[in-house]
């Protein structure tokens, strides 16, 4: 990719993977959700997930899938919160960058 | 490399985690593998990189948990200012810092211990070429003095054996005709007796001798490998 994702970024993108599961969702999913909208050439979100677990931005539960324990992340009010501003900071961010784009093209 | 094989590298590379954390880690790359499925194990391995590459993230991250790192798809990046809002845009120059700063220092502990090594194994091959003529004469004169030791013993060993044999053989030889002389004239039949069992005595000694040159010389090349042994291992052994 050309552009830098940066850290904020990818939160973001994370946390809305997340979030769009209202019962959660494991790291296999979220990792093939992120690549389908950033190349990851890192492609381990395991810091991350620790980072916003952490952060009380992502809360975890154990359930049983197919005879072993899946980890399952489900966003938390916090995190919800967060996502919300990074939505609007993105929207304002990216409106402002593609309006003078528009205007080059 | 195989699943098996990037799981036990990684468990390796993470021990200085508390087990907690490190059991947290371990499990997420695991159940990724299983969620991918065993005929995705390549593909996911590519995907995923060096296990080493993984636990300096990790290690990184987990030290520098207090000092607000970020962790973007570029990999791990420190930063030296603490995120003061969530979102933060970067200008141009951050960009350049923090890039600059990926490439010094993202590399990690792992790669930066492969590194060290090679450079030892560089510095190692271009003291050897350097000191070729020293350690060629060396080596040259420690054969040339094996082979020398050697050759001493066979030489030693071929000379006492067959002068031995010898010795015996003319002994055996002039006690029979010495017995044979007795007949017709018993003082010289005597005297060739007398040789005879002389030379046989002598002859017994040598071929003793020659055992003796064996032990001799096993002797001393136990001595030698015991004292080269010293030489290279023995500061180790000793303070052990």
């Amino acid at each position: 990719m050309v552009f830098n994702t940066g850290a904020a970024l990818l939160d973001a993108i994370v946390l809305a993977a997340v979030s769009k599961e209202p019962e959660g969702t494991y790291g296999y999913k979220i990792t093939q959700e992120a690549r389908s909208v950033l190349e990851l050439s890192e492609s381990t979100l395991y810091p991350v997930l620790r980072r916003l677990q952490k952060d009380n931005c992502l809360e975890t539960y154990d359930m049983e899938f197919g005879g072993r324990n899946r980890r399952y992340y489900k966003i938390t009010e916090q995190g919800r919160r967060q996502l919300l501003l990074y939505c609007q900071e993105w929207k304002n961010y990216s409106g402002k960058i593609s309006q003078l784009f528009e205007e080059v093209m | 490399m195989s699943k098996n094989e990037f799981m036990k590298e990684l468990k390796v590379l993470l021990d200085e985690l508390p087990a907690e954390e490190k059991e947290e880690a371990l499990r997420y790359y695991d159940s990724y593998f299983e969620e991918a499925g065993a005929d995705q194990e390549q593909i996911v391995i590519d995907e995923l990189g060096s296990p080493g590459r993984i636990a300096a993230q990790i290690l990184r991250d987990y030290q520098a948990e207090k000092t607000a790192g970020v962790y973007t798809e570029h990999g791990y990046q420190e930063q030296e200012t603490e995120r003061q809002t969530p979102v933060r845009y970067a200008s141009g120059e951050e960009k350049q810092e923090e890039q600059q700063k990926t490439e010094s220092g993202a590399s990690g502990v792992y790669v930066k211990k492969k590194g060290l090594s090679g450079g030892m194994l560089a510095i190692a091959i271009i003291v050897a070429i350097l000191t070729f003529p020293i350690w060629i004469g060396v080596l040259g004169t420690a054969f040339g003095i094996i082979m020398g030791l050697f050759g001493t013993v066979i030489g030693l060993v071929a000379g006492f054996g067959a002068g031995g044999i010898f010795c015996i053989l003319g002994g055996v030889a002039l006690f029979v005709i010495g017995i044979m002389e007795m007949f017709t004239m018993p003082v010289i039949g005597v005297a060739f007796v007398a040789a005879g069992l002389l030379l046989f005595g002598f002859g017994c000694l040598m071929i003793a001798a020659v055992g003796g040159i064996i032990r001799l010389a096993v002797w001393i090349v136990n001595g030698i490998v015991k004292w080269l042994n010293r030489l290279f291992h023995g500061r180790k052994g000793a303070s052990v």
